[in-house]
């Protein structure tokens, strides 16, 4: 073993860098999760006590008291259902298209940069595109429809990049061995690359339309609307959704909506983490199914 | 050769990547039911030649097909011909084992059934896994995944995948690069055991594999401008102990390669 004092010094130098770099590193991961704590037990305080079934199943009211969230929650459960419903399909085609049919080419990279850019394009865009589209020029009016409609838009590019991005990780091996076998395109996408991409497709479209949900900026341009005092029954009807009822109470002077806005809060985290926890759930069994 | 015997012919056949040519003017038949092997050093075109046979560098963007590839009579590139008949009939075998991610069974299963052949799967399964001196070892586990199965296992159900076809011709890119010595040997006796039955293609980098398992064999090295060409062609006994050509003796006897 080398014995020279100027490695030696050196290496202690090296090392300490080392650990502070591990220690800063550290810091980093817990000034988020302090931050998401702090969040969390405020919310919790100020809405726990409020948070009761009488909340879930009221309308919203004048009186603190009897204020509920029953039409802002169905309306967020209309439009994430119907938002799935057109994004999925739509979404998971356009990433098949682009990953396993669409040729290298001038279009194709025209399209993926614009797919990329509109993943970044702020919602509130996206609300208004929906408004002028949707509820004007289609005269679909401030419907759960123009809603879940805009909410497509919106979660489309996202769902795209992340389903090519599961399809892409499937091995190229795979769709040679197939085709190899004789199997068409249509066969070689439905039995090797859908099987293999599902489990992430799933993940990231669940997740992209968790993100939607949340949203309160393209839904105000779209419905706008709080004292809503029904449950929509149709996809024609006009609706509310949790992010535009909580902005609603926090606006407001008195400290009860403060309170109102916090168990709103837990009720659209419940929602959001119920979904993501069904992204897990699904990944899990698809994953093992595979494998089997 | 007579015209009858020959289960592939190549005639002047070139291949393009785009501008680059990888395969200058290969003329060459290859026997009905024998072992042929492409032999040659790295790059120069051993593996791009054998997709030609079954198009799969249709698969490759910008690859072009120049001169004929004789199928049966026929020139597999004319235009009326489907890729995916092609690979019905002419197996292909690479050089990672790659199972589907899906049992032993849907695995040899596979070809029949997206080529609409679902009757008697079990029976044609069956049939395909003991072809490939698989069956013994996995007819218990037939439902549990391929993937669990080691490397040399994973070939010969790849090898049974191809087989469950009943293909013409079978065409192996270095079946043993990635596998052990004593999971090769039983690939190479297998080989040879199908031969007779199936024409078999295999490109090998391995000289003494291709000494042991082949009928015939084919030389190719590349050309100044990196294109592959058919130095030497014939029959595997006479190109190992009197190769015609120097190029041929050089490498056999490893001056360069």
């Amino acid at each position: 073993m080398k014995k020279d004092p100027a490695f030696r010094q050196q290496l202690r130098t090296r090392q300490l860098r080392g650990r502070s770099f591990s220690v800063l590193f550290l810091m980093a991961t817990l000034t988020g999760i302090l931050v998401l704590t702090v969040l969390l037990v405020d919310v919790l305080r100020d809405g726990i006590g409020w948070l009761d079934w009488q909340f879930i199943t009221s309308y919203p009211s004048r009186k603190p008291d009897e204020a509920g969230v029953l039409s802002a929650l169905f309306g967020t459960l209309w439009v994430m259902v119907l938002t799935a419903l057109f994004s999925l399909p739509v979404g998971v085609g356009t990433a098949i298209y682009l990953e396993e049919y669409a040729p290298d080419n001038r279009l194709r990279r025209l399209i993926q940069t614009n797919i990329n850019n509109l993943a970044g394009v702020p919602s509130i865009v996206y609300g208004l595109l929906g408004l002028s589209l949707f509820v004007q020029a289609l005269a679909l009016g401030r419907s759960v429809l123009a809603g879940a409609l805009t909410m497509t838009l919106m979660s489309l590019p996202v769902i795209i990049i992340a389903a090519q991005e599961a399809i892409r990780s499937v091995p190229q091996a795979h769709r040679l061995g197939a085709y190899a076998l004789g199997a068409t395109c249509w066969q070689v996408v439905r039995h090797i690359v859908l099987p293999s991409a599902l489990p992430g497709v799933l993940t990231g479209s669940i997740l992209a339309m968790s993100r939607a949900i949340g949203e309160a900026a393209p839904m105000i341009a779209i419905s706008a609307l709080v004292y809503l005092t029904f449950i929509p029954t149709s996809i024609m009807d006009r609706f509310t959704v949790l992010p535009i009822q909580i902005f609603n109470w926090v606006s407001r002077p008195q400290a009860e909506f403060g309170n109102l806005a916090a168990a709103g809060i837990i009720v659209l985290l419940v929602v959001l983490l119920s979904m993501n926890a069904t992204a897990i759930i699904l990944r899990n069994r698809y994953q093992r199914r595979t494998e089997e | 050769m007579a015209d009858g015997v020959a289960a592939l012919e190549t005639r002047n056949l070139e291949l393009w990547y785009g501008g680059f040519r990888a395969l200058r003017d290969i003329s060459m038949a290859i026997p009905r039911t024998q072992v042929t092997a492409i032999i040659g050093p790295s790059g120069c075109g051993k593996s791009s030649l054998l997709r030609c046979f079954n198009r799969m560098n249709d698969l490759i963007p910008g690859a072009r097909v120049v001169g004929e590839v004789l199928f049966d009579g026929r020139n597999i590139y004319d235009a009326g011909v489907d890729a995916t008949e092609i690979r019905y009939r002419i197996g292909m075998v690479f050089q990672k084992p790659n199972p589907f991610p899906k049992s032993v069974f849907d695995n040899v299963a596979f070809g029949p059934r997206v080529n609409g052949m679902d009757d008697n799967l079990e029976e044609m399964v069956e049939r395909a896994l003991h072809r490939a001196a698989l069956w013994d070892e996995v007819k218990d586990r037939l439902r549990r995944s391929a993937t669990e199965l080691s490397g040399g296992q994973q070939q010969r159900l790849c090898i049974a995948r191809a087989l469950a076809l009943e293909p013409e011709v079978i065409l192996m890119d270095e079946p043993c690069s990635a596998l052990d010595p004593a999971a090769t040997l039983k690939i190479e006796d297998l080989m040879r055991s199908l031969a007779g039955d199936y024409t078999i293609v295999i490109v090998t980098h391995n000289m003494q594999q291709a000494a042991r398992v082949s009928d015939m064999a084919a030389f190719l090295m590349m050309e100044e401008d990196r294109a592959g060409i058919l130095v030497e062609y014939g029959p595997t006994s006479r190109l190992f102990t009197n190769p015609k050509d120097k190029r041929t003796e050089d490498y056999i006897t490893g001056r360069f390669g």
